[in-house]
């Protein structure tokens, strides 16, 4: 999973979003790391919706245009967490050599 | 509609027809957001719809199978072409060593070594593409772009100096450029996920391997007496190089791709095909105008000549069955 994916994912986590919130929220988790295109982030929704990871929870009227809503799927949630726990393990390892390495640094 | 919506429906206007029905209005609502808080993104965001077009007509959901084989078809000249030129720039680093150790002089003993250096870029570039480090390869593959526009600028004033080589660039360097060219664009064209096997870094170790040993020992074997009369065993020796390797690795790619994996066909075809013209064109061995008139002709290099002539149209024929492979996966075996 890429890291634009895994913040897409993530943003959804907990509440249903728009494009451009989840644009936002994902430049808010990545601390401005991941600051999505709308043309990547919907190149992206469009694998997720096709893999069913996220579907469309509502449409609502925002300004005279109409805006939709994307909910994360149970299997969306799976797979965060799947990556999330791949993670973890990957910052582990990485925590144990650092220890090992300066030992004073690590409480 | 504000021009800025105006401007942005009409770059949709490229995405596959699809697409743009499922997510159009989406685009645009959550593009409009996004240009009212930083105005200075459209720029941006417009590229992004151009690469994203590119990425679905070519490898998506929505891409036609004949549209998803000239992808892998991209992918792959990517792969033969970067393998190629970093091939080409350890021969071309191991020669500056031979000469060199040849001379006996320090290095870096002329500007030109420095450049030879700097061609190693390509090894660079092919192992972050074999890595699926896109991101570096890009950035890579751009160093060795203006490496090589250097390089021609250095060759180009030397010739037409006064003293200079008097030599007009040939078909030759004009088809090497377009091959550099070929390959920086089809790098560019990698999308990040792109992850190629590990067997690809053999390919490029192995050929390596006889490469370097042969290529040293060729420059320092070689003295300027032998310019006019170069002996057949330097001429045996120099056949074991890059441009020998790569037909034999066409020649057994293509039968590999023949018997198992047919997406293989078209770009073996293409790139086999481009490398062989460009030298025939340039007469690569059969014709080189440094050498004696009598060697010009010698069995040998009439042989290499032939082999690369067969090896052309065997890049001919993989092509045309490549192409009726697509129409049979399009559902149309009688397109022709």
């Amino acid at each position: 999973m890429t890291e634009p994916t895994f913040f897409v994912l993530t943003a959804l986590v907990g509440e249903p979003r728009h494009g451009y919130g989840i644009v936002g929220e994902a430049d808010a988790l990545s601390g401005g790391r991941v600051r999505l295109k709308i043309g990547s982030l919907y190149g992206i929704l469009d694998r997720l919706v096709a893999d069913g990871l996220v579907e469309l929870d509502r449409e609502e009227s925002h300004q005279g245009r109409l805006r939709r809503y994307y909910r994360i799927t149970s299997g969306g949630l799976d797979a965060v967490r799947a990556e999330t726990t791949r993670l973890a393990a990957n910052a582990r390892v990485a925590g144990r050599r650092l220890k090992a390495l300066r030992p004073g640094l690590e409480s | 509609m504000t021009p800025a919506e105006r401007r942005y429906r009409r770059v949709l206007r490229l995405l596959p027809t699809g697409y743009r029905r499922r997510w159009e209005q989406d685009m645009v609502s959550a593009y409009l957001d996004s240009v009212a808080d930083t105005p200075r993104r459209a720029a941006g965001e417009l590229l992004a719809v151009a690469w994203l077009v590119l990425r679905l007509r070519l490898n998506g959901y929505h891409a036609t199978p004949r549209s998803q084989l000239w992808y892998q078809t991209v992918l792959g000249i990517a792969m033969l072409t970067t393998l190629y030129e970093s091939l080409d720039a350890t021969r071309v680093f191991a020669d500056l060593v031979g000469v060199a150790v040849q001379v006996e002089m320090a290095w870096p003993y002329h500007l030109t070594s420095w450049w030879g250096v700097l061609s190693l870029v390509w090894v660079a570039t092919f192992v972050c593409v074999v890595r699926g480090r896109v991101v570096a390869a890009r950035v890579l593959v751009l160093v060795a772009l203006i490496h090589q526009m250097g390089l021609t600028s250095l060759v180009v004033a030397h010739t037409i100096s006064p003293g200079g080589w008097g030599l007009p660039p040939d078909a030759l360097s004009t088809a090497r450029q377009a091959g550099v060219c070929v390959a920086a664009v089809t790098v560019f064209l990698i999308p990040q996920d792109f992850r190629p096997a590990r067997g690809w870094l053999a390919a490029f170790i192995v050929p390596a391997v006889v490469v370097i040993p042969v290529s040293v020992a060729s420059a320092v074997l070689y003295s300027p007496d032998l310019v006019h009369t170069p002996p057949l065993w330097l001429a045996q020796l120099q056949l074991l190089n890059v441009g020998t390797l790569l037909h034999v690795g066409m020649v057994v790619g293509m039968v590999v791709a023949l018997a198992r994996a047919h997406q293989w066909l078209l770009p073996l075809a293409l790139f086999g095909g481009g490398v062989a013209a460009g030298q025939l064109l340039g007469f690569d061995y059969g014709f080189d105008p440094l050498y004696d008139l009598r060697q010009r002709a010698t069995a040998l290099w009439t042989s290499v000549t032939i082999v690369q002539l067969v090896v052309a149209v065997a890049c001919v024929v993989a092509g045309f069955v490549a192409m009726r492979h697509a129409r049979i996966a399009e559902g149309r075996p009688d397109a022709s």
